[in-house]
């Protein structure tokens, strides 16, 4: 009876413990649970295509974004994504002959800056 | 009710089908007590299904949820039905059904006072507690060993069959088919708390092995509940504890519990010498069962197995040395048991298992040679002390050394528990520090690791004959306790003892203490694990992926995200191994690839290997390539920066 006792207890402690870390897992795996960071990206990085995404998994909410072809900025623009969510950025209209030169995108959120870029060469 | 599911896989790939074998082998009989049943039956159902997998790969059956949940269940309703035939056919007077067997006098040690009760669910509690606690900061799936083995795992459940591992040996199959077996019947990813949980479970069954092991050796309950002391709750977060758990260490966490586990069989096996009476059906069905758990360590874990063997050259010999004067009388009755059908048949099983229907990848000569012969590196020429007490806690040792001098002193020579004890810490002791007069080749640090289990076993038995109530009889003979005037030195030294004991628990539980992380590194994990998906859709069959080991976080795991092999994408590993004595100083490639993508030797490696795609942390590897035009950065975060080579 007292062995039975124990395997009850010790099955009941296993699965609580069990339950409690998959939790915790979950959590930690969770990109938006007590994490603060974000990603910026170009939908098809190997065309010349400019489309990109900003990620955000931050407290941070308002981004600020710019597009320069060599080190001049042509557009530029704001942008406000909630924690959880991304948004993509299109660019159909003709951002000018970009042949030969380095496209960068460059986001800013508060003091934080990313940049991704393109060499068209 | 995924929960529910994973809980369900686990009963029927580590419990069910060992729990049947045993219900068909020993029936009810009490000579296996309740926990025992409950210990054992995960042991044996892990080399269970081990052996069902190889079956179903020689068959060339598919290993799919439904085949692994009929394997299981099918071994299982097999079992039984020998349980109902036995119990069908058995006579009514049968000993086993009676329970006025002699094994009535062992339920007894099964059978705790009050406050043993009591201390034992605490120690239960404070185990899985800073277990529990500990592995609640580092159960994210980021441990570089984890990465490795759930690759495999995860290989063998997308692709239902039996790994090669690639020609590599230093995976073993044991270690990977229950991982991907409950992944298939529970559908829990390899990123959840799964892998983690399961080897939590068996480094808990570890230390209840050795519960029952001690409580049969010694049959005493005090010791017994003073080792779930020593190597629960003491230490129980250092190594191989749940730093092994939390950091994937799989074979080693497996070998803890298969290894004594082994030793439970083989002393109930030879337990009958302790009277000299005579062998029963169950002394040859424990042999066979160590038999069967001996094979299924040798699938699961090699360092494991050449352990089990240098502890056999020991163990042998020293217990016919010490009963030389009546070895004809135990070879003679222990024949009966060795040469019985059950036992053949299980050593022929698992040769015929090992020889011609899954042979382990370690066994190959290029494996005996890594591991024999005069050590070469500094890592491998032995421990210091110093080393041996930061692996083992220093109390413990101080104390599991007492506990070996007193138990060679008061040595029981027919009782093979004793022998098995005595073999088991000096043998890895040996090992450890003194490999070359083996000649093992083998990291020092790796064997051990493995002495804390005998040593916690050693003190709980050191320290009882301590503080037992006629430990000063036991310790120093009769003649010297009747003398009054001794009774002060006896008082001083047990006051001595009891300060030293409170040395040793703050020193255990300090040092669990200690290795509480501090921090999560999850947030650094989903960053990588975010690069990664992101490169999934956008690479194809012709691109090839370049990641650093050093500065990103579980770097390893990216190869489960593109399943293209164990070596894609391919990887920048530690500095070191570059140097001169490194094991990867031949080929710099991927080294200099990312440290210098400029220089000549860089160029000639994108050439040759098509590298066009590379992962770096942003804070140390972004510089060398931005200065390239024929570099695009694809993609940042915080953590990772991507780089897409155009040319």
């Amino acid at each position: 009876m007292q062995q039975r006792k124990i395997i009850i207890f010790l099955t009941a402690l296993l699965i609580l413990s069990s339950l409690w870390l998959s939790f915790v897992s979950q959590k930690m795996n969770d990109p938006d649970y007590q994490k603060n960071w974000w990603a910026l990206y170009f939908s098809d990085p190997k065309s010349d295509n400019l489309d990109f995404a900003i990620e955000n998994h931050s407290d941070k909410k308002d981004f600020h974004w710019e597009i320069s072809v060599d080190r001049d900025k042509i557009k530029e623009g704001d942008i406000e994504i909630e924690k959880g969510k991304s948004q993509k950025l299109s660019f159909e209209q003709n951002l000018g002959n970009l042949e030969n030169k380095k496209i960068t995108i460059t986001v800013s959120a508060s003091d934080e800056k990313k940049e991704i870029y393109k060499n068209n060469e | 009710m995924n929960q529910i599911l994973f809980f369900i896989a686990i009963a029927l790939v580590m419990f069910i089908p060992g729990y049947f074998l045993l219900l068909a082998i020993f029936g009810k009989s009490q000579s296996v007590g309740a926990l025992e049943r409950f210990v054992i039956s995960f042991g044996l159902s892990i080399v269970i299904v081990d052996f069902i997998a190889f079956t179903y790969s020689r068959l060339d059956i598919s290993l799919t949820r439904w085949s692994s949940l009929l394997g299981a269940l099918v071994f299982s309703s097999i079992c039984f039905g020998v349980y109902k035939y036995q119990e069908a056919t058995k006579p009514a007077d049968s000993p086993l059904e009676s329970g006025l067997s002699a094994d009535t006098e062992k339920i007894r040690l099964f059978s705790f006072s009050k406050n043993q009760f009591i201390l034992i669910l605490l120690l239960l509690f404070l185990t899985v507690f800073i277990k529990s606690a500990y592995l609640s900061g580092t159960i994210a799936p980021t441990s570089t060993d984890m990465g490795h083995h759930m690759y495999w795992a995860k290989w063998m459940a997308d692709n239902h069959q039996l790994t090669n591992y690639e020609g590599m040996p230093d995976f073993i199959i044991g270690e990977h088919i229950i991982f991907s077996e409950i992944a298939l019947i529970s559908g829990a990813s390899f990123f959840s708390a799964f892998p983690p949980l399961v080897l939590f479970l068996i480094n808990l069954l570890s230390i209840l092995a050795v519960f029952i092991l001690v409580l049969r050796v010694f049959e005493n309950k005090n010791i017994a509940i003073l080792t779930l002391l020593f190597l629960g709750v003491l230490y129980a977060v250092s190594s191989p504890q749940e730093k092994f758990v939390s950091g994937g260490v799989i074979g080693n966490i497996m070998g803890n519990f298969l290894l004594p586990l082994a030793f439970y069989f083989y002393y109930r096996t030879f337990d009958f010498l302790k009277d000299m009476g005579d062998a029963g059906r169950n002394n040859k069905m424990f042999l066979s069962l160590a038999v069967f758990v001996t094979s299924g360590i040798f699938f699961t874990h090699h360092l494991t197995s050449f352990i089990l063997i240098f502890i056999a050259l020991l163990l042998v010999p020293l217990f016919i040395l010490v009963n030389y004067a009546d070895i004809e009388n135990i070879f003679k009755r222990s024949w009966k048991i060795i040469l019985s059908p059950f036992v053949i048949g299980t050593l022929a099983l698992g040769l015929f298992y090992f020889f011609f229907v899954f042979a382990p990848t370690y066994v190959s000569g290029s494996a005996v040679d890594t591991a024999v012969g005069a050590a070469t590196k500094s890592t491998r020429v032995g421990l210091s002390i110093t080393n041996i007490k930061q692996t083992v806690g220093e109390g413990r040792l101080a104390l599991g050394f007492l506990g070996l001098f007193i138990l060679l002193l008061s040595f029981r020579r027919k009782n093979f528990g004793y022998s098995i004890f005595a073999a088991w810490t000096i043998m890895l002791f040996i090992m450890s520090v003194y490999p070359n007069w083996l000649f093992i080749d083998l990291p020092s640090s790796r064997i051990g690791n493995y002495m804390s289990y005998p040593l916690a076993i050693l003190s709980a038995y050191g320290f009882y004959s301590i503080f037992r109530p006629d430990s000063c009889q036991f310790l120093f003979g009769k003649v010297f306790c009747k003398q009054p005037q001794n009774a002060l030195p006896q008082k001083l030294f047990k006051g001595f003892f009891a300060i030293v004991f409170t040395f040793v628990v703050a020193g255990g539980l300090s040092d669990s203490v200690s290795a509480f992380k501090t921090k999560s590194n999850s947030e650094k994990a989903v960053q990588t694990f975010h690069a990664s998906s992101y490169l999934v859709p956008v690479t194809t069959g012709t691109d090839v992926i370049l990641k650093d080991h050093n500065y990103l976080t579980a770097d390893s795991w990216i190869k489960l995200f593109f399943m293209k092999g164990y070596k894609y994408p391919l990887s920048r590993g530690l500095f070191g191994r570059y140097e001169s004595t490194g094991n990867r100083h031949n080929d710099t490639c991927t080294l200099d690839m990312i440290s210098n993508p400029r220089g000549s030797e860089a160029q000639k490696c994108f050439s040759d290997t098509k590298t066009n795609i590379i992962m770096v942390n942003p804070l140390y590897d972004s510089a060398q390539f931005q200065r390239l035009p024929d570099f695009n950065q694809i993609y940042i975060n915080n953590e990772v920066a991507v780089y897409h080579k155009t040319k």
